[in-house]
């Protein structure tokens, strides 16, 4: 076997094993907007019918007979920008102090940090409820934007792994030449870890996105909830109504889809340089 | 009296009524429920009814049957909403932490008694001797059979299983397997559908907790019973417990439910399958008590539900029980049942169903609100599901309630739950089984006791 | 210790450019917190106030087998995903950056189960897990295996759901695609003009690199395993026979269904021990293996 059969096959065993998950992977996408066409006694026959008989186009406009779903998205899409500029800011700011400036008491500021992720949100959440109830932040976006601005410990630690892989030489040479830290920061560290800071903003984003305790607690007026919340419209005490369901939550996943597709080239550029330019 | 003195007494009387109406306070009141279309169009019923209150609602869980996350925290943040819809499974032990409103004073001004509602649910709405809230809609459960396959295995499809032994019986002939031994149909299967361990050990009789709420009596020899014949039923005539659950494991409902699909002759289910099952028309079925242990004993079933409770610490009582007397009563039954029929109406178009929507009402506690929904709402189904709905709200006045699972009632039902599936799994004996039940449980009892607030 | 004045400007950017934590940390965490810890040491329903109780749930917790049961499963859980979580995103990583054509849609479909919400997963992988019908037991019989219970059983109810989880890897492939992104092209370059073959060139450049990242998913993916939750909260309710009674969701239970927030917070600070011990004595072994640059 020649060296292009061989490369060719690999190609081909890549491609068909990447394309099975694949499929796998995208089971759920294509039940739900299977079921989003469906009228309710179709939805759970077994095996799934995924093509549906008849095709119940109306589940998608009379969505929005139950709730003002644009209304929604307009305020999730406030409390979104609020989060991902706060977050992004912040976090890279936080996460560039615990990767490369060193003073006493760092190893365990970084711990305590890490801490925060590991006590269970169950049992703190009402403490922290009390609180913004003391300082009349409920029934506002205040609680769900606010703390973006001052770093998520998941997302400080992401960066900071990733920007202690950039080559100190660059730093060392940056701050012969007079560079404040910040300039460091701002013009070294940011730009050449433009993958790692799109990760952080498509996670803040899907994190606010799906989030349901956070707006359920918080947001008492309906003129305020977001798309999450918006949902619970389809449940009743017969329970949910998964036709409509299906189509609401297909509107709503489907331009995360599409943006996160198309913002992919921020994730493929961004190649380091390496120190070997001297 | 003279012209001019009856001017000025009509002109002071129409000053005082005018500036009456004016100064009206529109009361805003908060209430935490649920906000699907027809039950805000409900609350928008009421403000129209009662033009000087105005309800603000907001959700206040995401799932029907789990505490409220919610609601906790605003209890403990100080700002909890004026009303709430609570689960009544939880609420003695809710209420018994002071966070409701006593609404006894009022219950007595506005003469409501408890001979108008239905006494199981009633009772729920007490503790220490004091009211604490409404109960709204509740539920029963009763025996499903499916007459079809009924008629395919040579049983007369009009007798349905009276006693356990029927039920053991007709399984015999229902259940059959296929050539390569796999099950492929049922007669029936003790833990599905919506009875739980629950009903069988009322069924016989037994008592889950002493007359005073206090002591765990869930090793009843009676329950014991109940739990060991479900045991024995699994293993005899489903092949065990796992393999039926197995089977079970892929029909989520709707329309792939195995009761409409043929696969399960007989359930213990709730009363919400009557319009479920109405979307089947091809399904022909019937209802009846649940089955009891041996012949002369009476049926009995259970119910859950729903209370609206005024929170303790609200600042607008009078208009928060105005409400949910209201909601809770005929007024809010007609309404509610109203803007359901209407939703149902369109839901109907949207899929595409044959026909008009069959609108089974909601079970109501209160019995005058029952008989209107009844008068107005029954004529109008099949004569069958007339029947069926007479027996379910019958049920009614026969049935147990969660409630009686006790001031720990979450965790007796978990543990109960857990138990269950110990002896059924072959863990645990029953006997065992209901044995540890009762130590964790009495333990949790305990603790809940220790802990009341409101003597 | 005199401190030189450069020294000085160092530690003063450090504690400026971490500011922001901090003061996040001391205005919106730390009180919170503190107050969990209170509550550990008390009865606490939330409907009423606190009762000081001292150690009593913390030796309660001792003596419940329930306790016990949770922690295994979740030990359980996390022994089993954690690695296998990691091994497959990071080959399908591997696999994914060498092939940029349709790059884009790859990791949008492997991102996808994260993005739909959850009730759709948990339905999909009730039937895939279904024993009698579902894809994964049909495709064991085709191999000749019969295949077990699942969710239905006691032994591999757990089993199911970390596979169910793992469709979740789909933050690590991007995460792992990102780091990927960051090993320069010309050290593959030169290797490859020295003569290595593919695998060395994985072995001793792409490996050694990754290691940061690798560690990331490492670590936080402990964490969040030990919190395993939604799945079992979903599907099994803890079942069968409490085979899933996750330690969060016997937690949940306590917190908001017993009103036992005192308990559960207690349980909550025992897990946080745990999880810290084992975060501490990895970021000691991380010095052997984690390659910074």
């Amino acid at each position: 076997m020649n060296k292009s059969t061989r490369i060719l096959l690999d190609k081909l065993l890549r491609h068909l094993i990447l394309i099975m998950v694949g499929i796998f992977f995208a089971l759920p996408l294509v039940w739900m907007v299977s079921t989003s066409l469906k009228s309710n006694r179709q939805i759970f026959v077994f095996p799934p019918q995924w093509i549906p008989k008849p095709v119940i186009w109306r589940n998608y406009p009379d969505v929005f007979d139950y709730a003002p779903f644009l209304l929604y998205f307009k305020n999730t899409m406030i409390i979104e920008v609020a989060c991902i500029l706060g977050t992004l800011l912040s976090s890279s700011l936080v996460a560039y102090g615990f990767s490369r400036l060193n003073a006493p008491g760092k190893d365990f500021l970084f711990i305590l940090m890490l801490s925060t992720m590991m006590l269970p949100y169950q049992v703190w959440m009402i403490p922290l409820y009390v609180l913004f109830t003391k300082i009349g932040w409920v029934n506002t976006f205040y609680p769900l934007t606010i703390p973006a601005f001052f770093g998520n410990a998941l997302y400080i630690f992401l960066l900071r792994q990733f920007f202690l892989t950039i080559p100190k030489e660059l730093e060392d040479a940056a701050r012969l030449d007079g560079c404040s830290y910040f300039r460091i920061y701002w013009q070294i560290m940011l730009p050449l870890t433009k993958p790692a800071l799109a990760t952080v903003v498509i996670f803040t984003f899907m994190g606010v996105w799906n989030d349901f305790l956070g707006p359920l607690l918080y947001l008492q007026e309906p003129e305020k909830y977001t798309l999450a919340i918006g949902l619970q419209v389809f449940l009743t005490q017969h329970g949910a109504d998964w036709g409509l369901l299906m189509a609401a939550s297909t509107m709503i996943v489907l331009p995360v889809i599409v943006t996160f597709f198309f913002t992919q080239k921020q994730f493929i550029q961004g190649i380091v340089l390496t120190g070997l330019k001297g | 009296m003279s012209k001019k003195k009856l001017t000025v007494l009509l002109s002071v009387l129409c000053l005082l009524t005018f500036s009456s109406v004016a100064f009206a306070e529109v009361v805003t009141i908060t209430f935490w429920g649920w906000i699907s279309p027809e039950w805000v169009a409900t609350y928008r019923d009421f403000e129209k009814q009662h033009p000087n209150i105005k309800i603000k609602e907001s959700l206040v869980s995401q799932e029907w049957a789990s505490t409220s996350e919610k609601f906790l925290a605003a209890m403990a943040a100080g700002n909890a909403p004026d009303a709430s819809i609570q689960n009544s499974h939880q609420f003695s032990q809710w209420a018994s932490q002071g966070a409701f409103y006593d609404i006894t004073a009022f219950t007595k001004k506005d003469k409501v008694l408890a001979k108008d509602w239905f006494a199981p649910q009633w009772k729920g709405t007490f503790f220490a001797g004091k009211q604490f809230a409404l109960p709204g809609i509740t539920d029963t459960r009763v025996l499903y059979w499916n007459k079809n396959m009924f008629k395919q295995v040579g049983l007369n499809p009009e007798v349905s299983p009276k006693t356990w032994k029927d039920l053991e019986d007709f399984s015999e002939k229902l259940t059959k397997k296929d050539a390569s031994g796999k099950y492929i149909q049922f007669g029936f299967l003790p833990y599905w559908g919506n009875s739980w361990t629950w009903i069988y050990g009322w069924l016989n009789g037994g008592r889950f907790l002493d007359s005073k709420g206090k002591k765990v009596t869930c090793d009843d020899p009676r329950i014991v019973y109940a739990l060991d014949w479900m045991v024995k039923f699994y293993d005899k005539y489903c092949g065990g417990a796992q393999v039926a659950a197995s089977f079970l494991q892929g029909f989520q409902g709707a329309a792939n439910d195995p009761f409409v699909t043929n696969k399960v002759a007989m359930q213990i289910n709730g009363n919400w399958q009557l319009w479920f099952f109405a979307t089947f028309p091809q399904l022909e079925y019937g209802a009846a008590p649940p089955p009891v242990p041996k012949e002369g004993m009476k049926p009995t079933t259970w119910s859950c539900g729903s209370y609206y409770a005024i929170s303790a610490n609200t600042k607008h009582p009078e208009e928060a029980w105005t409400f949910i007397n209201w909601l809770a009563g005929p007024e809010g039954a007609k309404a509610l049942a109203k803007n359901v029929l209407e939703q149902r109406k369109k839901d109907w178009q949207r899929q595409q169903l044959p026909g008009e929507p069959v609108y089974v009402p909601d079970l109501f506690n209160n019995r005058q609100a029952m008989k209107v929904l009844q008068d107005e709402y029954l004529p109008k189904l099949p004569a069958k599901v007339q029947d069926e709905f007479k027996l379910v709200t019958d049920a009614l006045n026969w049935t147990h309630s969660c409630t009686e699972m006790g001031l720990a009632g979450l965790t007796y039902w978990n543990e109960m739950d857990a138990a269950t599936q110990a002896a059924l799994y072959h863990k645990m004996s029953a006997k065992d089984a209901l044995k540890q039940c009762k130590e964790r449980v009495q333990k949790a009892l305990d603790d809940a006791w220790a802990q009341v607030k409101v003597k | 210790m005199k401190y030189s004045n450069l020294k000085k400007q160092e530690i003063f950017a450090f504690y400026t450019f971490i500011s922001p934590w901090l003061i996040g940390f001391i205005l919106f965490t730390g009180g919170p917190v503190i107050a969990s810890l209170y509550f550990s040491l008390t009865n606490y329903t939330v409907l009423s106030k606190p009762e000081f109780i001292g150690f009593g749930n913390y030796s309660s917790l001792f003596k419940d087998p329930l306790f016990w049961t949770s922690l295994y499963n979740t030990i359980y859980y996390a022994v089993f995903f954690i690695p296998l979580g990691i091994l497959i995103a990071f080959g399908l990583s591997i696999l994914l950056n060498q092939n940029v054509k349709g790059l884009a849609i790859y990791r949008t479909v492997y991102y996808l189960p994260s993005i739909v919400p959850a009730v759709a997963n948990a339905i999909l992988w009730i039937w895939l897990l279904n024993p009698q019908w579902g894809l994964i037991n049909t495709m064991l019989k085709m191999l000749g295996i019969e295949g077990p219970g699942w969710l239905t059983s006691e032994q591999w109810a757990k089993p199911g759901l970390i596979l169910m989880s793992l469709w979740g890897v789909g933050s690590w492939i991007i995460i792992y695609l990102a780091g990927l992104q960051g090993v320069p092209e010309q050290l593959y370059e030169a290797a490859e003009v020295d003569g290595a073959t593919k695998l060395q060139r994985f072995l001793y450049i792409t490996i050694p690199l990754m290691t940061p990242t690798i560690f990331f998913t490492l670590v936080t993916g402990l964490i969040g395993a030990f919190q395993v939750f939604t799945q079992a909260y979903i599907m099994t309710n803890g079942g069968p026979v409490n085979s899933t009674l996750f330690y969060a969701l016997y937690l949940f239970r306590n917190a908001f269904n017993y009103l036992k927030m005192g308990y559960a917070s207690s349980m909550a600070w025992i897990l946080f021990l745990i999880v810290l011990t084992l975060t501490l004595v990895q970021f000691k072994l991380a010095n052997k293996w984690v390659f910074y640059e």
